[in-house]
């Protein structure tokens, strides 16, 4: 397995595809970060000042407001902190170090997407250019061999992903120490945007797993693209619409759970329907595995032709 | 000699929507013994390579039964593919690679060293392009980088089909001697080809294929045999004349050319020279008459085939 794992690896880091959407994405990541830099004004002490006490300010109020009949959640103090404490939002927009979180969520979208197509392309090229018959020719065990490509492809998508929120995080920091603000930063937040990190890596894995092993039923990038597009904007769409309290086994807002980690309530005419990230994580590998297992009877059955 | 390819009843269809199922093979019985090369022959659409994916586990059998090296196919492949080289049509390779990369990717598969690919670059003569992209590869170049593929692993056994398609003459030339030297080497060299003259060149054995079944196996010399009937070719100064003597005679006779091809066993020499010198008639050639494998495949196939030259 692992000269089979070798050779796979070596093929993987080989394919143009790869190389092409990293840097790309490392680009983009550079050009949105310089743009973003050259928008922002750092706040000077005395808009600091003003702001922290405006917060404070707005914090007082919301303690004594009469908040009945809304849905607060946990302690009033915690609420009006949480909502009304963050002097950032009393200065003028500049980047903000401990927005890193909510930056890494936010391209996850984008990482999920560039791991769907890798996913998808390493797999269906095989087929599409016939070197699946040389492959079987040297390893005729074909579980074996998709195993190990789901591997490759797994890893390779997670290192790539992580080298782009590295790239980007690194890029941020010092973006904000010249032309915003790093306060905010502490051990905290260098848990969370750890954890935000690793989220949006695993998200973009396990898109590539899918989009390799719906590859393998289809034996074309173009056609798992459009499967994976089709199941999660029409299908998925059209349960949310007509049939709100199977959301939460619909693969795309457990994903959303998973990446914000957070425990949410969604009111729908039907009723709550409630989101855990323990039930999301449980969705999202149920949905890789029946994925998988379609692909790897798929390539243990199929002729090659 | 041990059996290197056993082939028995293998049977392929495949299922069309709304159709009846097209038999690819039917009942195909063949066995390969061990050393030498081995011509596979047939008429496109004979099941040459139908019966090669079966054999490789790429495709599964309706029916029937095949064992490589003494393995069965597919169980048992795994056990044995180390031992075989291959090429299944066109040599699939990734285009986007070198050619280099394509052969160090299978090599490192197998544990192969690096040393290894060096070396089979070298035997086909692509040492120099090995840096260069699979996709500026001309067909003969590809041809030939898919036999550096098959001769990665320093096979026992050699499964080529139609390695020489796409090679200019002098390409076929070093095909030819390279099938010739591996199966010197005493490897078993498998090779599936329509181009008819090449396999009769190089090949020590053969088998036909038409229709999915096997119409003829042994060496060359049984089959071209079996494909003519025996016959003799005389050479006499008056054609027609000679053939009436010998149809006098009892034996059947044709004028093909400048001779006369009489139907009868080689052994059976005499009676036809006496025939003919009863008529006066002294022959200046009378040599047994083989043919070619050309006309024994055209008249074991079935001459509405489209042959190679």
């Amino acid at each position: 397995m692992r000269r089979l794992l070798s050779s796979e690896l070596l093929r993987f880091r080989s394919r143009r595809l790869v190389i092409v959407l990293l840097v790309g994405a490392l680009a983009g990541a550079g050009v949105g970060l310089v743009i973003a830099a050259f928008q922002s004004t750092p706040p000077t002490d005395a808009e600091l000042v003003s702001a922290r006490a405006r917060a404070d300010r707005e914090v007082a109020n919301c303690l004594v407001s009469d908040w009945e009949g809304v849905a607060i959640g946990g302690s009033l103090e915690d609420f009006c902190r949480a909502n009304f404490g963050d002097p950032s939002q009393y200065m003028r927009s500049h980047l903000k170090l401990s927005d890193l979180p909510k930056v890494l969520e936010g391209i996850s979208s984008i990482t999920s997407i560039l791991g769907l197509i890798v996913g998808a392309s390493v797999v269906a090229a095989s087929w599409q250019t016939g070197t699946i018959s040389t492959i079987f020719t040297w390893e005729p065990r074909r579980l074996r061999w998709f195993a190990a490509r789901i591997v490759v492809i797994a890893v390779g998508v997670l290192a790539m992903t992580l080298v782009i929120v590295a790239f980007l995080s690194a890029g941020l920091a010092v973006a904000a120490a010249l032309r915003g603000s790093t306060a905010g930063v502490d051990g905290d937040w260098g848990t969370n945007v750890s954890s935000t990190a690793l989220r949006v890596s695993i998200i973009a894995a396990i898109s590539a797993v899918i989009g390799g092993a719906v590859a393998a039923v289809g034996r074309h990038t173009a056609a798992a693209l459009g499967v994976v597009f089709v199941y999660t904007a029409v299908v998925e769409g059209l349960i949310r619409a007509f049939r709100p309290l199977w959301m939460s086994w619909l693969l795309g807002d457990n994903i959303v759970t998973f990446l914000s980690w957070r425990t949410t309530e969604f009111g729908s005419i039907q009723g709550p329907v409630t989101f855990t990230p323990g039930h999301a994580v449980l969705v999202i590998l149920g949905y890789t595995a029946i994925v998988l297992l379609f692909g790897f009877t798929f390539v243990r059955i199929r002729d090659v032709q | 000699m041990e059996a290197v390819i056993e082939i028995e009843g293998l049977r392929k269809e495949y299922r069309r929507l709304r159709k009846p199922p097209t038999v690819a093979l039917d009942g195909l019985d063949l066995e390969v013994s061990e050393g030498g090369v081995f011509g596979f022959l047939g008429p496109n659409g004979a099941g040459k390579t139908t019966t090669i994916r079966c054999i490789l586990g790429l495709v599964s059998a309706s029916a029937g039964r095949a064992r490589l090296l003494g393995n069965d196919v597919p169980h048992g492949l795994s056990r044995v593919i180390q031992r075989v080289g291959s090429i299944v049509e066109a040599p699939a390779l990734f285009p986007r690679f070198t050619g280099r990369r394509n052969l160090e990717i299978l090599a490192r598969i197998d544990g192969i060293a690096r040393d290894a690919v060096d070396t089979a670059l070298d035997r086909v003569g692509l040492t120099a392009r090995a840096n260069d992209m699979v996709r500026t590869y001309s067909l003969g170049m590809k041809q030939r980088l898919g036999i550096a593929a098959a001769l990665l692993k320093d096979p026992s056994l050699l499964i080529l089909d139609e390695p020489a398609n796409g090679l200019d003459p002098a390409g076929i030339v070093e095909v030819r001697d390279l099938l010739r030297s591996l199966g010197a080497e005493g490897r078993t060299v498998f090779v599936s080809s329509h181009i008819l003259s090449e396999v009769q060149q190089v090949a020590d054995r053969v088998a036909i294929l038409a229709r999915g079944r096997l119409v003829a196996a042994g060496s060359v010399h049984d089959v071209l045999a079996s494909g003519r009937g025996a016959r003799i070719a005389v050479r006499v100064p008056d054609l027609e004349a000679g053939r009436l003597a010998l149809v006098d005679a009892g034996i059947a006779a044709i004028i093909e050319g400048d001779l006369i091809r009489a139907s009868v066993p080689p052994e059976e020499g005499e009676r036809v020279t006496r025939a003919l010198v009863a008529q006066g008639l002294y022959p200046s050639l009378l040599q047994p008459d083989e043919g070619n494998l050309e006309q024994a495949f055209l008249e074991l196939t079935g001459d509405d085939h489209q042959v190679g030259a």
